[in-house]
């Protein structure tokens, strides 16, 4: 498995843990603090997004809002890696479009999988 | 009654009103009608006297019923004004107790405000030192997997190629074992041309033994050719002229019989050589022997120890390489264990500084109307609100989280040892 995965975590720890589970795998990750920093990162390069909710400066749904609005990016798979849970943000996440929704503690193998599913092309 | 004059004033006025209608048709008619009128009005007249004089006697009742009352009412309102004043000062009690009760609040309130700050450095001291902790911890565990699962795959892959291809230990093993079986044919071997060649020295001994009694007859059949050849000397001499040529023959045949002599001691000392030869070959050979077949045997016992000893390590080896793979697995499966567990460090961390804010939030709306009472004592809630944080601190980080330096934070000192070894963090030798 390969692919480049742009992390957007205000976590550190997360981040790294994300790291931890998926240079394993043979997956490049990209790291970014916020989705105000992540969308200078976000090209055509990336193969997903694994975006965080709560974040400051730009909060996970609006970064999936601006994406979603560059043609070259809309069709990227995202899924949100987030502590929240309530059944009416993911079916926010989902009307904009967001692949998946992984509630964290995340199991390292779950995410590898989600991630493997969703970029079986990379 | 009044219902009654009532009554007649309303004909009276009605009969009026008709004459008045009627004198447009008949003057007659509106005669007869006023006059009616007037006697109606008459009548009137008389019960309103009549209803008058019925309603000063009702008044009157009335009105001694209304003192009586009046008098009653009075004395209620007494009564009321009496307990209004009672409540009155119960009232001003309480609201005293309020006051004081407010102003408590408002001391509480001016503590929590002046906490808050305290509470929001703590939060983000914990965050900072658990984050830091966790990302530590996180590079620290995950190296420690790498290199265990490397030292892992490294053993295993060791201990399979000791166990697998030409060669493995295994096959080590094998080879020795044969070369064990042809070990031990050797020494079976040996111990059969030892015994051959045992025999063999035996028919030399006898060989040689026979050789010398034969030597023995060739020396006594040399001496008595040598006798005869003495005698046939003499007998010659005695035949003077005749016997001389036989004289020769005799000289000659002594002298063969001598030469023969001489071989035969010489045949004779060459075959006591050989015998003692033969002796000491035989001697040293059984020596040579006797020490081969111990090494050997001591080889033969060894290998076989040794491959004895090699077989149930082999076992163990095959059995650590599957112990090697148990715990390769065992460190993936713990690895991601510890993964979760950060994750809950780090949620853990998201509380705490949600807390923070909400507690900041909630004493921001405090509004300062509510301070209104302890204006005069913000500074003592200020310092209320340190006292009771650095009561309960241990930790330098604490201290500074408040910026409290000088509440007993320790300066981290530089120890050494009498033996030049440096002590790393912060301690402290008395």
């Amino acid at each position: 498995m390969s692919g480049k995965v742009l992390c957007i975590d205000d976590s550190p720890t997360i981040r790294k843990l994300v790291h931890k589970a998926l240079d394993p795998q043979g997956y490049e990750v990209q790291e970014a603090e916020n989705g105000k920093e992540a969308l200078g990162l976000a090209d055509t390069s990336v193969d997903l997004f694994l975006v965080d909710v709560h974040m400051p400066e730009m909060d996970g749904f609006e970064f999936v809002e601006s994406i979603k609005q560059r043609p070259e990016l809309a069709g990227k798979p995202v899924v949100f890696l987030t502590t929240e849970s309530s059944e009416e943000k993911k079916q926010r996440g989902k009307q904009l479009g967001v692949n998946g929704w992984i509630v964290k503690p995340f199991e390292p193998e779950a995410l590898t999988k989600v991630i493997a599913m969703l970029t079986p092309a990379t | 009654m009044e219902r009654r004059t009532n009554a007649a004033a309303v004909i009276s006025l009605g009969l009026a009103l008709a004459g008045a209608l009627a004198a447009f048709h008949s003057p007659a008619w509106a005669v007869v009608l006023v006059s009616t009128a007037g006697a109606a009005g008459a009548v009137t007249y008389l019960f309103a006297c009549m209803d008058m004089r019925s309603s000063e006697h009702r008044a009157g009742e009335r009105l001694t019923e209304l003192e009586a009352r009046h008098a009653e009412r009075e004395e209620a309102a007494r009564r009321s004004l009496d307990d209004l004043r009672e409540e009155g000062r119960a009232l001003r009690e309480q609201m005293r107790g309020y006051g004081e009760t407010t102003r408590a609040l408002a001391e509480a309130v001016a503590l929590i405000r002046e906490t808050a700050p305290i509470i929001e450095g703590l939060s983000r001291t914990a965050i900072e030192k658990s984050e830091r902790g966790s990302t530590s911890l996180t590079d620290d565990v995950y190296e420690i997997g790498r290199q265990s699962t490397t030292l892992s795959t490294s053993i295993t892959g060791f201990l399979t190629e000791l166990c697998t291809g030409d060669e493995s230990l295994e096959e080590r093993i094998a080879d020795m074992e044969l070369d064990l079986e042809r070990l031990s044919e050797n020494a079976a071997i040996c111990d059969r041309t030892n015994a051959s060649l045992d025999r063999s020295i035996d028919r030399i001994s006898q060989s040689v033994g026979e050789t010398s009694e034969l030597l023995g007859q060739v020396s006594d059949i040399a001496e008595r050719t040598s006798i005869l050849a003495i005698n046939a000397a003499i007998y010659a001499a005695k035949a003077g002229e005749f016997g001389k040529g036989f004289s020769v023959i005799a000289g000659e045949i002594q002298k063969l019989a001598g030469t023969a002599k001489e071989v035969a001691e010489a045949i004779g000392t060459n075959t006591v050589s050989i015998e003692r030869q033969v002796a000491d070959f035989s001697a040293q050979h059984h020596a040579l022997m006797a020490d081969s077949q111990k090494n050997l045997s001591r080889t033969i016992g060894s290998i076989h120890h040794t491959i004895t000893g090699l077989r149930p390590r082999l076992d163990r080896i095959r059995s650590s390489i599957s112990e090697a793979a148990r715990v390769s697995d065992s460190v993936t499966s713990h690895l991601s264990e510890i993964n979760m567990a950060m994750q809950q460090q780090d949620a853990i961390q998201q509380i705490v500084s949600h807390i923070s804010v909400i507690f900041d939030d909630a004493t921001a709306r405090v509004p300062e109307s509510a301070l209104a009472p302890l204006r005069e004592g913000q500074e003592r809630a200020r310092e209320l609100a340190r006292q009771i944080a650095v009561k309960h601190f241990t930790m330098e980080d604490e201290y500074l989280a408040i910026g409290a330096q000088g509440y007993g934070a320790g300066v981290a000192g530089r120890v050494v040892l009498d033996n030049g070894v440096e002590l790393g963090g912060n301690v402290t030798l008395f």
